[in-house]
């Protein structure tokens, strides 16, 4: 996607955008809510429209119904989106024909993912019977029988308990072993650290990150996270942390306060001394940063709970 | 075809809605026919009968389109839209194989309401054409109307209560509670000005509501087939202005 633009009214959703993905790689996408990964996504997948800028993918321009490029890209999507009237091989075999497969091709590829996501034993049972995890795995099913080249996961693993969840990212990991391009976006930055090759973080509608794991976190490395528990958390409390000098970002929810802080620079001693006097501390922790705090100093904004209140720096 | 089979298939998957759309109709024409020959003059017992049966086929041919708004909003308005767009398949490819299969529901429940009135009340059914005809424009005019509502309304339960109040609306200004007569239009809506009375005018119009008692028993002998023609074409006209309307919306507010 190169100086990709798209705006909704005066809200400017892609703002330049300039993202890469090499073939084959796992592609962690990270943002804020409204960082415009979801129109990100829909752009390359040629569901809507772009204003200005340009989409390639496999050497061929992306736009609106493009059905040879749509052909070969999968999508999962974060809600569960399968026929629960119909059975998990219902459901396959329907998605498989959408994409063209017919014949013998359509029941070889239907049993092959069945196999794959380990619902063989269930292929005549109807999604509803389902636990959360096996709705997952049929909905991540449903994106791969026509064996996309380029697969977008968009949160794939909501909601799920930790085994399926391990379960699909060492599924994720065997797709992108097979050849298939991943683009996965999430929450959890556990997951991007465990199967991304590269990651891209977005932010107002453009990339500020790119790069593999080490690659990011070297880009803090300077720098300290202090993590503290206040008995009595205020905003006054926040400005007064913010106001030291060194102090990059200020992160408070619930309580909870993240601090990103130059290393060395004394500061624990200073945040400590503050806090005392605003009611004291109950935990306190200071750590060398990891990707969760890469995004923090970038966005100034937490991964998962943007949304849960807190104030934000 | 494979789109059209798989809407044909959850539809057939739906008890809620079979029973609705296909045993009610049965179980209506059953209770109306019984009531109203046992509390009728023996002799009227087919033209009760005749009636009961057309009128009923039709009213379930207008209100089946909820099926179609009832997909549309599930499947196209949904989270799942964004997987079924991703695939290389085009928005009205989704849209007419729904609607197809919705029809073809609509049809079904015509014919077997009409095939059981055929052989247990002798109903009598005039020209079998006309009657067919009307069937599938009031069905296709259904279908249309679904379509326009899914694109207004995101959910589907509002959709389809929208539907049946202005079937229902439609069905009383038609005259199904008695003739209405109102000012400055006087009875137009009881003759032409509605999509169900076009589709009643034109079935009746084909003989089989022209019966005259006579020498102890109704004869269906008055035919008006120009009548029922120009009831047909007005109806095809009502459909013709909802396609069209349904295209324009879904142009301006596309899904």
């Amino acid at each position: 996607m190169k100086n990709v633009v798209k705006r909704y009214g005066d809200l400017t959703a892609l703002d330049h955008l300039d993202l890469e993905i090499n073939e084959g790689e796992i592609l962690g996408l990270l943002g804020p809510n409204g960082a415009g990964k979801t129109t990100a996504i829909r752009s390359l997948i040629g569901l809507i429209e772009i204003d200005s800028g340009e989409i390639s993918v496999f050497g061929e321009k992306q736009g609106v119904n493009n059905v040879k490029i749509k052909k070969e890209m999968g999508i999962v999507t974060q809600e569960i989106t399968v026929f629960t009237e119909l059975s998990a091989g219902e459901n396959l075999r329907y998605f498989g024909a959408l994409y063209g497969l017919r014949g013998k091709e359509l029941d070889d590829n239907v049993k092959r993912v069945l196999e794959f996501i380990g619902l063989t034993e269930h292929a005549k049972k109807r999604p509803k019977k389902f636990s959360g995890g096996m709705q997952r795995r049929l909905n991540i099913g449903c994106a791969l029988v026509h064996r996309p080249r380029l697969l977008i996961m968009d949160e794939p693993t909501v909601g799920i308990d930790p085994q399926s969840r391990n379960h699909i990212l060492e599924s994720v990991k065997k797709i992108a072993q097979g050849g298939t391009t991943v683009i996965y976006t999430t929450h959890y930055m556990e997951e991007v650290q465990a199967i991304c090759g590269r990651i891209s973080i977005m932010d107002a509608g453009r990339v500020i990150a790119d790069g593999t794991l080490d690659e990011l976190v070297g880009k803090i490395a300077h720098e300290d996270t202090v993590r503290l528990t206040a008995a009595a958390p205020s905003d006054a409390l926040t400005e007064e942390i913010r106001a030291i000098s060194g102090v990059k970002s200020v992160v408070a929810n619930a309580g909870e306060y993240v601090i990103i802080s130059g290393a060395d620079s004394g500061n624990l001693n200073r945040i400590m001394e503050i806090a005392m006097r605003h009611g004291g501390v109950s935990n306190i922790t200071s750590d060398k940063p990891n990707l969760e705090d890469v995004f923090l100093t970038l966005t100034g904004k937490k991964l998962r709970d943007t949304n849960e209140g807190g104030g934000e720096s | 075809m494979k789109i059209f089979m798989h809407y044909l298939r959850r539809a057939s998957l739906d008890p809620i809605g079979l029973l609705i759309f296909i045993l009610l109709p049965v179980a209506l024409v059953f209770l109306n026919v019984e009531i109203n020959v046992a509390t009728s003059h023996e002799i009227r017992g087919q033209a009760v009968a005749t009636n009961v049966v057309l009128m009923i086929m039709l009213m379930f041919q207008l209100m089946s389109g909820s099926y179609i708004s009832e997909y549309i909003c599930l499947d196209l308005k949904g989270a799942t839209r964004w997987r079924l767009l991703a695939a290389p398949v085009s928005l009205n490819k989704y849209l007419f194989s729904a609607m197809f299969a919705s029809l073809f529901f609509s049809l079904l429940t015509g014919a077997i309401v009409l095939t059981l009135g055929y052989f247990i009340y002798d109903v009598y059914m005039g020209n079998i054409v006309i009657i067919i005809a009307a069937m599938l424009l009031t069905a296709l005019f259904g279908q249309f109307l679904g379509i326009i509502l899914a694109l207004l309304v995101d959910k589907s339960g509002t959709c389809t209560a929208v539907h049946l109040g202005i079937s229902w609306g439609i069905f009383i200004l038609s005259g199904f509670f008695g003739g209405i007569t109102l000012p400055v239009v006087g009875d137009v809506f009881t003759t032409y000005g509605t999509p169900f009375s076009a589709a009643i005018r034109a079935v009746m119009h084909s003989g089989v509501g022209l019966a005259v008692f006579e020498g102890g028993e109704f004869v269906y002998a008055s035919f008006d087939n120009a009548d029922a023609i120009l009831s047909l074409g007005v109806l095809a006209g009502f459909v013709a202005v909802t396609g069209v309307a349904a295209v324009i919306i879904g142009r301006r507010r596309p899904i």
